[in-house]
């Protein structure tokens, strides 16, 4: 029998996927929407390509962290050839997961800084 | 609806479905129809807001996209041809022993041909290589190999007894005793604790009399299931055969 399934075995999750967790919690979405929410979150300082968007989609649905939900449609109301994803219940645990290791990170870093000696930064 | 695509952004359209040949098939066949209409929606944003230029700037993004995301997908390709028919199996695995020497030959003839950084970089590939061979023919390491795990064997064709990782596990296969047949059972027995825990080291030239602290029995498996490999002086189990006799047995 395989090890059950735990949210910390997918700890840490590359930038890619993370990103693209954090867009889908919004609610399902297809491959554009994502790229244009990554982008607009991070003001532009983070764009995701085709390749690397599709590799980690892949990835995660293969992992079953997000879930294809069927066809988008475009304004006429045609089924458009735009595929949509939407955060798994498993997925939701493992990003707020991810989330609770950084913010837990990056509270330690903060606590490191102060401490520093004056100049201690480079 | 759209207006008609000016001449330069069917053809950077044309050119990124060229590029989507640098995908494996089974890839481009699942999201390439997706992509090229995703790189369609970029090229009609860039034209709107920055023209021609914005157009360059895109496909040149999407070229070093391409160029990191693609390579990853083909090892990926590479370990299922291993773990399919016997016959690209055997391919598979010569491709990714031979892979760095024959790169390095390739890179040396076009190097000779066009530039000289072709050329140094094909021989660093025909020196890694090189000592890599020296190396593991000395046995000083085991090299990792595609879709192989290395293992200790004792010098023995099929080992009576070795340890892999799998996951979070540490998986140990042992032969037992066979008193009846006055030689060795043709099962592995298979233990496993979790990886990173501190117990008992099972022996590696005797089965253990009974079950060591740490460790629990998971199953067995036919010794005839596993693919064993010996490359100079150390052998590998292929895991293609690892992991199809352990879902045979349950595992």
């Amino acid at each position: 029998m395989d090890s059950p399934r735990t949210p910390g075995s997918f700890l840490p999750l590359p930038d890619a996927e993370l990103e693209i967790l954090i867009a889908l919690a919004d609610g399902e979405s297809h491959g554009y929407a994502i790229m244009r929410a990554v982008a607009e979150r991070t003001e532009g300082r983070r764009r995701l390509g085709p390749g690397t968007l599709y590799t980690a989609l892949k990835r995660l649905l293969a992992a079953r962290l997000i879930e294809e939900v069927g066809a988008s449609r475009d304004a006429e109301g045609e089924e458009a050839r735009r595929r949509l994803y939407r955060l798994s219940h498993f997925g939701s645990r493992v990003l707020a997961a991810e989330l609770d290791r950084l913010s837990t990170l990056v509270r330690h870093g903060r606590k490191r800084l102060q401490i520093l000696p004056a100049g201690g930064r480079s | 609806m759209r207006q008609a695509s000016p001449a330069a952004l069917r053809l950077s359209v044309w050119a990124y479905a060229h590029l989507l040949r640098a995908y494996p098939a089974s890839f481009r066949a699942e999201f390439g129809g997706e992509m090229a209409l995703l790189f369609s929606d970029c090229c009609w944003e860039e034209w709107r807001s920055a023209g021609r230029a914005g157009l360059c700037r895109l496909l040149a993004r999407v070229a070093l996209d391409t160029l990191v995301s693609a390579p990853p997908l083909w090892t990926e390709r590479l370990e299922e041809t291993m773990k399919g028919h016997s016959a690209d199996r055997r391919w598979g695995f010569w491709l990714a022993d031979h892979g760095l020497a024959m790169g390095g030959l390739a890179l040396l003839a076009v190097g000779a041909a066009t530039s000289w950084w072709a050329m140094s970089l094909g021989w660093a590939a025909l020196a890694i290589a090189f000592f890599a061979w020296v190396a593991e023919a000395d046995g000083l390491l085991a090299l990792p190999r595609l879709g192989r795990v290395a293992i200790r064997s004792g010098g023995l064709d099929i080992p009576l007894a070795f340890k892999v990782r799998r996951g979070e596990r540490v998986l140990f296969f042992v032969c037992e005793e066979d008193p009846e047949r006055g030689g060795w059972s043709d099962v592995y027995t298979v233990l496993d604790r979790p990886k990173g825990t501190d117990g008992f080291e099972p022996c590696y030239s005797l089965p253990p009399a009974a079950i060591p602290s740490g460790w629990s029995l998971r199953g067995r498996v036919p010794v005839d299931d596993l693919r064993f490999e010996h490359h100079e002086r150390s052998t590998y189990v292929t895991r293609g055969s690892l992991e199809r006799s352990l879902s045979a047995a349950g595992m």
